[in-house]
């Protein structure tokens, strides 16, 4: 997928997935937490800390708990 | 006749019947003896077809009468019982209490001194998430010390430190209120960089110019620019703010107390002990090239008096410039540039100020599928600080890191110092950090 592709007539650039948003934002200040770590509730809590602490978009952090959720 | 007695009338009855094979004509008496019973079985049909349907007429009936039997006690109980709130039919997945947190251990040999084991931090972090909007959080520190009980190093002792405790209150998608005692946002080392966060065992030297929390309230943030993943991250604040540890609030630039001023005093009086609190926030841009490509740049800053003197207030503010780099999975370049300023009346306006600056690189990035190399991590760290009354520090830090786990890291730090005042001895320091 690329991002911030070129404006030259091309498809606008993908909407970033949930694993994508994942590596991005998740990795960046430590390292990943694996899916299975947390409970489905437990992954709600955290990623309303994580969104606070991290400053996150709403949809983003949506994206991120979605992913976590299907990779259960 | 009840009508089981009769079904089995009828079950002989027919049986009879059918076992009756004349072998030779039948005689007039015979017959209308047959007839006769015929016409008995057809009467009894006829009778149970009347109960069954008498049997329905009476269910039907019954059922209703429990229907309003039911609907009658559930009234009696609701007149009894007001509910603030409707009772959800569904299992809730709200009002979830979790822990998280980060615990280290350490060995440090400082030059000049015995070395010594330490537990160097307990952190836990308590999250109660009562809805979808209200977080309640608090982390602490908690630690070992020497010298407990008096004499001076006998014993030991363990120290309680709340880190922050805030209540978290998500007012719709683009703004959260966080009051209580909170984390400031003054660069990102504070909020993003704690316990095992931290891949080296000490805290950059010129956080210690900056207060790392405070007691008041923000309003935070993050509004995305496209789909991208690209955002404008802001923070608004007003807290307490710094204060003077003199007795009577002078405000000698010893006396600066950038920790305290909670809001109780040790008289039992609340308020905050220079009397209007300091503003402060954060303006950070975030912009992902890709997936580990991205690129961070912040702007934060503080101000506020922080003591009376004969002179009127005497005011302290701070500004932060924060940067981090990401250069693909394995590599990664982050510092902050912090400047503070504080009038005083002994000394004038002082401006400590300092910076730090940290590389980190993977070694799994040279792919050579070794599985200790690829768990290694080199770490490096130039930071320095200078207090603004001709104090200075400086040092050089090189550093491992060990991942057996994906949050449990053994961290091996060699310390280069240098301090105008011969403060800061060289050291070793190895530290095993879990995050959980």
């Amino acid at each position: 997928m690329q991002v911030g592709a070129k404006d030259d007539g091309a498809a606008p650039a993908k909407k970033l997935t949930g694993e994508q948003l994942f590596s991005i934002n998740c990795s960046r200040c430590h390292t990943e937490r694996y899916p299975p770590e947390f409970s489905k509730v437990q992954w709600k809590t955290l990623l309303f800390h994580m969104r606070v602490r991290a400053n996150l978009p709403p949809a983003q952090a949506q994206a991120v708990y979605k992913y976590m959720l299907e990779n259960k | 006749m009840n009508k089981t007695n009769r079904m089995i009338l009828l079950a002989v009855g027919l049986v009879a019947l059918s076992c009756t094979l004349p072998s030779q004509a039948l005689s007039d008496d015979e017959l209308r003896a047959l007839q006769q019973q015929s016409q008995q079985q057809q009467q009894l049909i006829q009778d149970l077809q009347k109960d069954r349907a008498q049997d329905q007429k009476d269910l039907q009936d019954l059922k209703a009468r429990v229907g309003k039997a039911e609907q009658k006690a559930e009234a009696t109980s609701a007149d009894k019982v007001q509910p603030v709130h409707p009772v959800p039919s569904e299992t809730l997945d709200t009002h979830n209490f979790t822990m998280v947190g980060d615990a280290e251990a350490k060995y440090v040999k400082a030059a000049g001194q015995n070395g010594g084991f330490a537990l160097a931090d307990f952190a836990p972090i308590f999250l109660f998430r009562a809805s979808d909007r209200i977080l309640f959080e608090a982390g602490a520190d908690i630690q070992l010390q020497n010298g407990g009980t008096p004499p001076v190093n006998s014993g030991s002792g363990t120290s309680f430190s709340l880190s922050f405790a805030t209540l978290d209150y998500m007012v719709n998608d683009y703004v959260t209120v966080v009051a209580g005692y909170m984390l400031l946002p003054l660069g990102t080392y504070s909020e993003r960089s704690a316990g095992w966060l931290n891949k080296l065992p000490d805290d950059p030297l010129p956080r210690g110019i900056l207060p790392g929390n405070g007691a008041g309230a923000q309003l935070r943030g993050a509004c995305a620019l496209g789909e991208s993943g690209a955002m404008v991250t802001y923070a608004a604040y007003a807290a307490n703010g710094p204060s003077s540890s003199d007795s009577n609030g002078l405000g000698h630039a010893s006396a600066l107390d950038l920790g305290g001023n909670v809001g109780t005093r040790s008289d039992g009086s609340s308020g905050s002990l220079n009397g209007t609190p300091s503003y402060g926030g954060r303006l950070g841009l975030f912009v992902p090239l890709q997936a580990h490509y991205d690129l961070e740049l912040g702007l934060s800053g503080q101000n506020g008096n922080w003591a009376n003197s004969g002179n009127g207030n005497l005011q302290w503010s701070a500004t932060v410039v924060d940067a981090a780099l990401h250069l693909s999975s394995f590599f990664e370049v982050k510092g902050e540039y912090i400047a503070s300023r504080a009038e005083t009346d002994d000394s004038g306006t002082i401006s400590p100020q300092g910076w730090w600056v940290q590389a980190a690189y993977k070694l799994a990035g040279f792919d050579l599928e070794l599985p200790v190399i690829n768990d290694l991590e080199l770490v490096g760290r130039y930071d320095t600080v200078h207090d603004g009354l001709g104090m200075s520090q400086k040092r050089y830090t090189a550093g491992i890191v060990y991942y057996l786990m994906n949050t449990l890291q053994l961290e091996c730090a060699y310390e280069s110092c240098s301090s105008s005042d011969n403060s800061l001895p060289n050291q070793v320091a190895v530290q095993l950090s879990y995050g959980f």
